[in-house]
């Protein structure tokens, strides 16, 4: 064959795979996007105002340890069509299955909590009251199924996803120290050693990277969409791109809190980050107000479908986003319910807000680790997943990644319950 | 009433439609429930622990 025809055959496969790969991608997108949700832009945000650009190693060490994670549960997805809830039930029983379940609701309507903390903290940053932030929120949400569509939903989530990206442009308008870049944040090392704060932020950076309510989210979301086996090697690039997305945020959102707040160890969120630099930097300010803002949104929208397909699987409801709203009134409701309980007590006067977000990450500990076990044991039922059944590599990799995760995330959950074990 | 007896009977044919586990529990498998079941016990018994230390 000549070069000019086998070059216009290989530019045709690669237009073929590029369209292939444009109709799968979304969860694998969504779900990493929506890790760097309000709660992500806070951590990593003080993170960048305590340790400067200390963290941006454990950022990077993070993207392909998430990849790990929620890889599995797309071979998962498409092999048994189920969703993580009714996959637990099916194979270890009622026990595990109602633990992980009733963890998951309590665990995503908190994390939906600290989501409308971070939306409206953003918002009155444009002087807008909180209630009208949540009630148009939460509006958006749920008219954005009246189409009964997954299709509709998943690329109106796509631009929303987009927007997250926002901060990434102001890194380079704001000229960071490059060589101090490289020098302190991609060398691996812990500023002031492993004690007090440190460990804790490190933990809160795994548990903001790695949650429980994306692994549920991602295989129903697989299910919903109806991907095939040979839909796999596109599903997994889906999701190696979300991680990257993923990281980048992460990383501009470090440097923008370095430049700005660096060694400033008196900042408490993003919220207040953005209230900060109004009056000396609007253009950042407003660029973070929208960034986290947007993160809010995602993290509400995706968090809140998470809890409604397991229970709506489990329970035998229509749980499609293909179903018109009224199709899946259960459903439907039930996601209504959780995010008006959340919207509700972050408008309770004097709520223990702080004391919530620190809750959340305790409750998620405990489903966590139940959460990735089970996910490795289905993985490794030939009769469940046939051919896609984890390898030795996976499984040693995937067990590592267990291993450390359990570690960091029980001490994580200690440190919380008692803040003195690690000299906090 | 009505509504609470149609979730209890719900809930029970749930648990009657998954009550046998559909994968083969290996030995390696049922030693790994058994030792989540117990750092399950340690971690709600550490809350429950700070819970009543804080009341008090």
């Amino acid at each position: 064959m000549r070069l000019g025809d086998r070059l216009y055959y290989q530019m045709r496969r690669f237009r073929k795979h590029l369209a292939i790969l444009g109709a799968v991608i979304g969860p694998g997108v969504i779900v990493m996007v929506a890790d760097n949700d309000a709660g992500g832009f806070t951590t990593y945000m003080l993170s960048g105002a305590y340790y400067r650009y200390s963290f941006i190693w454990i950022v990077l060490l993070l993207g392909p340890v998430a990849y790990v994670c929620q890889e599995m549960t797309v071979r998962l997805g498409v092999m048994t069509k189920r969703g993580h809830a009714q996959a637990i039930f099916e194979a270890f029983g009622p026990f595990w299955g109602w633990f992980s379940l009733s963890d998951l609701t309590l665990t995503d309507c908190l994390t939906i909590t600290t989501e409308f903390i971070g939306m409206t903290m953003a918002m009155e940053v444009f002087g807008i009251p909180p209630l009208f932030t949540e009630v148009v929120v939460i509006s958006f949400i749920m008219l954005m199924l009246v189409n009964g569509r997954y299709w509709t939903w998943e690329k109106i989530v796509l631009a929303i996803c987009a927007v997250n990206m926002i901060v990434v442009p102001v890194v380079f308008f704001i000229h960071p120290d490059v060589n101090d870049i490289f020098k302190t944040g991609v060398v691996p090392g812990f500023p002031e050693g492993l004690g007090g704060p440190v460990l804790f932020l490190i933990m809160a950076t795994i548990g903001t990277t790695i949650a429980p309510w994306m692994i549920f989210f991602q295989q129903s979301s697989v299910v919903d969409k109806g991907l095939k086996k040979r839909d796999v090697p596109y599903a997994r690039m889906d999701t190696a791109f979300g991680s990257a997305f993923t990281v980048v945020t992460a990383i501009a959102l470090i440097i923008v809190a370095t430049v700005f707040f660096g060694g400033d160890a008196n900042l408490q969120s993003a919220g207040e980050a953005a209230k900060l630099l109004m009056p000396l930097h609007p253009y950042v300010g407003i660029i973070l107000a929208i960034g986290l803002f947007d993160a809010g949104l995602i993290g509400a929208l995706s968090v809140s479908l998470a809890s409604s397909w397991a229970v709506g699987e489990v329970f035998g409801w229509s749980h499609s986003l293909n179903d018109r709203l009224g199709q899946a009134k259960w459903f439907n409701l039930f996601r209504l319910s959780i995010m008006v309980i959340a919207g509700t007590i972050v408008l309770i006067p004097g709520a223990p807000l702080g004391t919530i977000t620190l809750f959340v990450q305790v409750i998620a500990v405990t489903l966590l680790p139940a959460a990735l076990v089970f996910l490795i044991v289905l993985l490794n039922q030939e009769e469940l997943v046939g051919a896609y059944k984890n390898t030795r590599a996976q499984n040693i990799m995937a067990g590592t990644v267990v291993g450390i995760i359990l570690t960091l995330s029980t001490a994580y959950g200690v440190g919380t319950i008692f803040p003195k074990l690690f000299g906090g | 009433m009505s509504l609470l007896s149609d979730a209890a009977e719900k809930i029970r044919s749930i648990n009657r439609r998954y009550a046998v586990p559909r994968i083969k529990l290996t030995r390696g498998t049922k030693i790994i429930l058994v030792a989540l079941r117990l750092y399950l016990l340690v971690l709600v018994g550490m809350l429950l622990y700070v819970l009543i230390a804080t009341v008090r």
